[in-house]
């Protein structure tokens, strides 16, 4: 029988670390930073699609997060409400860089699959995010967005509302919009490769 | 399609974070609480004056505070390490610096790196048993409970204590090295003959290819290294014949650069800030090519200037990575030089820093923030 391995000992809970943030402890908000700062930065870059800016977006949300922790009402649900708050500064980032480069501000910049795409991930789960990643850059910051939620986070509906702010109604059309689209560029791309 | 790997996909799709960076972050981010708690700016202007974003985001107006999602974030739930059913349960740490608290108080701090293994967890015993890494006790002691480590060929037994256990690979064998910072320990042999009975600052090391030295304990940092002796403290039980177990003071040479950057990492995260400081001053002493010596130097001066408030030894700190042309944290620490004369009250001093930083770094995202701080006319 397989020997039970625990990998991450947060014997000290997010509520215990949260209430104690509160108090000025800067251990322990540096304990919920180091804690968390793999998931935000996560969540964001694979929002983003790239390492640019990933800094920043981690300070903001991070200090957005400390700034409001008088907010949290649930102080054991601090991840979700974190990645809330990634989720939508990261948005805000992606809006912005889309105005500037509409403006001529600032270059487009293509996503990397190669280095965005760990070399370890299987077949199966490679070709997923190479059709995902493939088409964000075409795709309306909304249906980008919850594209990634879904097909790369795997979060259910009612979780990317949350984490969001959207309403169902707006986070579904945006995903049937977005499968849609997904679907179309696979079959081109099959279409490609059986010419 | 969702894929079939037991792993997420999102798993496939991470950033890289390095020590540095993750670093290099949060001190982003102190300095940022650290002026919003000042009162000196708001949040988001004091976040967005150790950014380096020039367009105003336009961002949610307010933080909701969100349902649970996704058990994701809470995969991970452990029972109480003093429970029955925890033994045979083993802690490994991976790439994390961990803490355990125990129902009783008592404190485990693990390096990264650390396998530990609940051997049994009762109200008469705890024992543990050290596979690799290191790990900090914070006992709360009882007389009615032993509380073990055992590391390689011996076993460390509690006497109302705060010690620090070390278990590494060294040529065929396994070196056990003790540290014993308060109250005192019994190290036994398998046969459980006492091997040492050590006090607060004494180490000692399973026999090793080299017997640890007596270390003097380290001066202020720029001031060279004082030679005061310490005790030696070798039970009269330990074997005469070869290899000898030593003992010492502390002995930062017995640890490698990253048990001791660890323990120290550690050691901040526990808030023991004194601890911390001690042991990024030795890293950066014992270890000045490490790639991490810049760090520790910067982690130095930034603990003595805010949680020691000793903002003097924080400018030596400080000035020590700026000895370092291409350390990354340079930038860094010349900003936090000017806040060091800033709060030392040597305006003059502060005003030639700042000068100097913003001419340097005109683009820095610590420019705002140098330029207030040393006040003026």
């Amino acid at each position: 029988m397989a020997e039970p391995v625990m990998r991450l000992d947060p014997r000290r809970s997010d509520a215990a670390l949260v209430t104690a943030a509160l108090e000025g402890d800067e251990p322990a908000k540096e304990a919920l930073f180091r804690r968390y700062v793999g998931m935000v930065s996560g969540l964001s870059f694979r929002l983003l699609g790239r390492d640019e800016e990933l800094e920043d977006i981690v300070q903001e949300s991070f200090a957005q997060a400390f700034g409001a922790l008088h907010k949290l009402e649930r102080p054991q649900a601090f991840a979700a409400w974190l990645s809330s708050i990634v989720t939508r500064v990261t948005i805000a980032t992606i809006r912005r860089r889309r105005l500037l480069s509409r403006l001529g501000l600032l270059r487009g910049e293509p996503v990397h699959l190669e280095t965005l795409i760990a070399s370890t991930a299987p077949p199966d789960v490679a070709a997923e995010l190479t059709a995902v990643y493939g088409l964000i850059a075409k795709l309306p910051v909304r249906e980008r967005v919850v594209l990634i939620l879904r097909r790369v986070e795997e979060l259910s509906l009612e979780e990317i509302v949350t984490q969001t702010g959207w309403s169902l109604a707006t986070v579904k059309r945006a995903l049937v919009r977005a499968e849609g689209l997904l679907d179309v560029s696979r079959s081109r791309g099959e279409e490609g490769e059986g010419r | 399609m969702r894929s079939v790997s037991r792993r997420r996909i999102a798993d496939f799709v991470s950033p890289a974070l390095s020590e540095a960076r993750v670093a290099r972050m949060w001190s982003a981010i102190a300095d940022a609480e650290r002026a919003r708690l000042r009162g000196s700016e708001s949040p988001r202007s004091a976040v967005r004056g150790v950014m380096r974003w020039r367009a105003a985001p336009i961002l949610a107006a307010a933080l909701v505070a969100a349902a649970l999602v996704a058990a994701v974030f809470f995969g991970v739930r452990l029972r109480a390490p003093s429970s029955p059913t925890m033994a045979g349960l083993v802690i490994d740490t991976g790439a994390a610096v961990q803490e355990v608290s125990l129902p009783d108080g008592s404190i485990l701090s693990l390096a990264a790196a650390t396998r530990l293994r609940v051997l049994s967890a009762t109200a008469h015993e705890v024992r543990l048993r050290l596979e690799r890494g290191s790990v900090i006790c914070d006992v709360v002691h009882r007389e009615e409970r032993r509380f073990v480590v055992a590391a390689g060929d011996v076993e460390v037994e509690d006497r109302g204590t705060r010690f620090a256990v070390d278990v590494r690979p060294e040529a065929d064998r396994e070196v056990v090295e003790v540290r014993v910072e308060r109250g005192a320990v019994e190290v036994r042999d398998a046969a459980q003959s006492v091997l040492a009975t050590l006090k607060p600052g004494q180490d000692w090391k399973s026999g090793g290819p080299e017997p640890l030295t007596m270390e003097p304990p380290l001066a202020p940092l720029g001031s060279g290294e004082p030679a005061a002796p310490s005790t030696s403290a070798l039970a009269p039980s330990a074997p005469v014949s070869a290899p000898l177990p030593s003992v010492s003071a502390r002995s930062p040479r017995a640890l490698s650069p990253e048990a001791l950057f660890d323990r120290a990492t550690a050691a901040r995260l526990a808030g023991r800030h004194a601890d911390a400081a001690a042991d990024f001053e030795r890293f950066y002493r014992r270890f000045p090519d490490d790639p991490r010596a810049g760090l520790a130097a910067y982690e130095l001066g930034r603990i003595r200037l805010g949680s020691l408030r000793d903002p003097e030894g924080a400018a030596a700190a400080f000035e020590a990575v700026l000895e370092r042309p291409s350390d990354p944290f340079r930038e860094d620490a010349e900003a936090a030089r000017v806040e060091a004369l800033a709060n030392l009250g040597d305006r003059e001093a502060c005003a030639r820093a700042s000068d100097a930083f913003r001419a340097r770094y005109p683009r820095s995202p610590h420019v705002g923030r140098v330029a207030r701080l040393c006040g003026g006319p």
